[in-house]
């Protein structure tokens, strides 16, 4: 029988299959193999994300693995985002328990990046040109504020995780980096601030930025410390002096204009 | 054709006309020219093609030329030795087998400026569809089905070129950054489309997120020429809102209407920042 033959034989007993709803599975198939060659866009590009995933360490690359991270409304983010300037209620880790989020972290992150080199090559701008002086723009801004941003989002709540295990109250590492995603998001509005050109306004600025994302993360980390009955004490200092540290350097780094 | 039907199950009626005309489509197709696999896209203009004149499916009376995995269909491979006789010329036909891959000699032994003429007119027909779109267009999906990546390769690198000719010092650390820029950020979108459920093609966003670059470009270029803050800042303002009106129909149908905003926002961002380098740079 010809090549030909054989493939239509075979294509018809699919179809039968199909019509007799024998097997999903079947169905699930060829529903693939149609999307791919007729290029239709249901599913996009992952041809299987009907199937069962892939076994093994290889899953972290799939675009599958995060996708439950991302399950949130827009309503959902903007109630997060009002919830981290609140930082004396302690609530956030009960809330975002069963559906942390990755979307706001790295957002939030970018946008601070942006805000960051932005406001950080004004306030040269300016101050250069107050003083009628050259004026160059320091590309070099941007590449340190993402150093900075992702790194600090990157690194603490991966140290915190460990250390968090090891004094036998584990939280999920995804909670403790929408955690910290989240309490960066009082800079973007202090950075904002941070352009008016008085220098007690501008450390006043960064002390209370400082302070309510440093409070934000200390009593969410403390209720849940607290729920596994263990001593939070040193713990919570110590996180809460880091992100008061972040805030004095990044006022540091971006304010300070030698003209 | 014959079915033997020992190995059948008793067909619901219905399918069995659906299966008939899959099969009359095939036949009519595999008479008409060589169809190796269907593609995973309809491409309109005849690309450029292995030079293979026989398929799986034919019974080939054409000298044999070595077996090749069929869905390679859109590279240049360099042509058999022993040369078959081109195939007949086929049109495009059927919408389900589509045979737009065209008579494969012809766009290896064409002149090279055909070849560069034809891709110069894609990337021009995809920029009039995507950055100055004509509401009252017979086709609107067609920029989509016609993706190219050699448009926004060409834009971005422009870009890119502008704002180091206009930076003053460090002029190859900024065109790293703008490069980098854009090209991690159309790819981070894409994700971020993807993540958040949408049903988009990677490439095809990447090519449409390249094309809505085109007004920064010429925003870039403006800002080149003209070296006063005021107009630079009202020429971005312009070309940035023009960009990101051009990418919205886009992103925001191709996710959830109740996350449209979480796509939307990124792109905006992207094209602020990218405005922002555009301004500073001086």
């Amino acid at each position: 029988m010809s090549p030909l033959n054989l493939q239509i034989r075979t294509f018809k007993r699919f179809l039968h299959r199909v019509h007799k709803g024998r097997s999903l599975v079947e169905l699930n198939l060829l529903m693939m193999l149609m999307a791919d060659t007729f290029s239709k866009p249901a599913g996009g590009s992952q041809p299987g994300s009907g199937e069962p995933q892939g076994s093994g360490w290889f899953r972290t690359f799939t675009i599958a693995a995060y996708k439950p991270y991302f399950d949130v409304d827009t309503s959902d983010i903007i109630d997060r985002l009002k919830e981290s300037l609140f930082p004396f209620r302690g609530t956030f880790t009960e809330k975002t328990a069963t559906n942390p989020d990755l979307y706001g972290p790295f957002w939030i992150c970018t946008t601070l990046i942006f805000v960051a080199a932005s406001i950080g090559t004004f306030v040269t701008y300016i101050a250069h040109k107050l003083k009628k002086k050259e004026w160059d723009y320091d590309i070099n801004l941007v590449t340190w504020s993402a150093g900075v941003f992702y790194g600090y989002v990157t690194v603490v709540p991966l140290i915190l995780y460990v250390i968090l295990k090891y004094f036998s109250a584990p939280s999920g590492l995804v909670q403790l980096f929408c955690l910290y995603g989240y309490s960066l998001f009082v800079f973007i509005p202090a950075l904002c601030l941070s352009v008016v050109p008085l220098e007690i306004f501008r450390w006043v600025i960064a002390g209370v930025a400082g302070f309510m994302s440093a409070t934000f993360v200390a009593l969410n980390l403390k209720a849940h410390i607290n729920s596994a009955g263990e001593r939070w004490f040193l713990i919570v200092t110590g996180i809460f002096l880091l992100q008061l540290a972040l805030a004095v350097v990044l006022k540091l780094y971006l304010f300070t204009v030698t003209v | 054709m014959s079915n033997s039907h020992s190995d059948t199950i008793p067909l619901h009626p219905s399918s069995q006309s659906d299966i008939d005309e899959i099969e009359n489509l095939i036949n009519a197709s595999v008479q008409s020219g060589p169809a190796t696999v269907l593609p995973a896209r309809p491409p309109s203009p005849p690309r450029a093609s292995i030079p293979v004149s026989s398929s799986p499916f034919i019974q080939s009376k054409i000298p044999p030329p070595p077996p090749q995995s069929s869905s390679s269909s859109n590279h240049k491979v360099p042509s058999v030795p022993a040369a078959p006789p081109p195939p007949p010329p086929v049109g495009n036909s059927s919408s389900i087998v589509a045979t737009g891959f065209g008579p494969p000699p012809n766009t290896l032994t064409e002149p090279v400026w055909d070849t560069v003429k034809r891709d110069l007119s894609r990337i021009v027909s995809n920029l009039k569809l995507v950055v100055f779109p004509n509401p009252y267009r017979e086709d609107p999906g067609k920029a989509l089905r016609d993706w190219d990546l050699w448009g926004p390769f060409f834009f971005i690198v422009f870009l890119g070129l502008t704002l180091s000719w206009s930076a003053s010092v460090k002029k190859s650390e900024v065109f790293a950054v703008a490069f980098a820029l854009l090209a991690a950020g159309a790819i981070i979108l894409t994700l971020n489309v993807l993540l958040l459920g949408g049903h988009i093609i990677f490439f095809q966003s990447l090519s449409l997120l390249g094309y809505c670059l085109f007004p920064l470009d010429i925003g870039a270029l403006i800002c080149l020429l003209k070296d006063n803050v005021i107009i630079k800042m009202i020429v971005v303002s312009v070309t940035l809102a023009w960009s990101s009106w051009a990418a919205y129909p886009f992103m925001s149908s191709a996710v959830n209407p109740r996350r449209k905003a979480l796509a939307l926002y990124p792109v905006f961002l992207m094209y602020v920042s990218v405005g922002f380098l555009i301004i500073a740079i001086n």
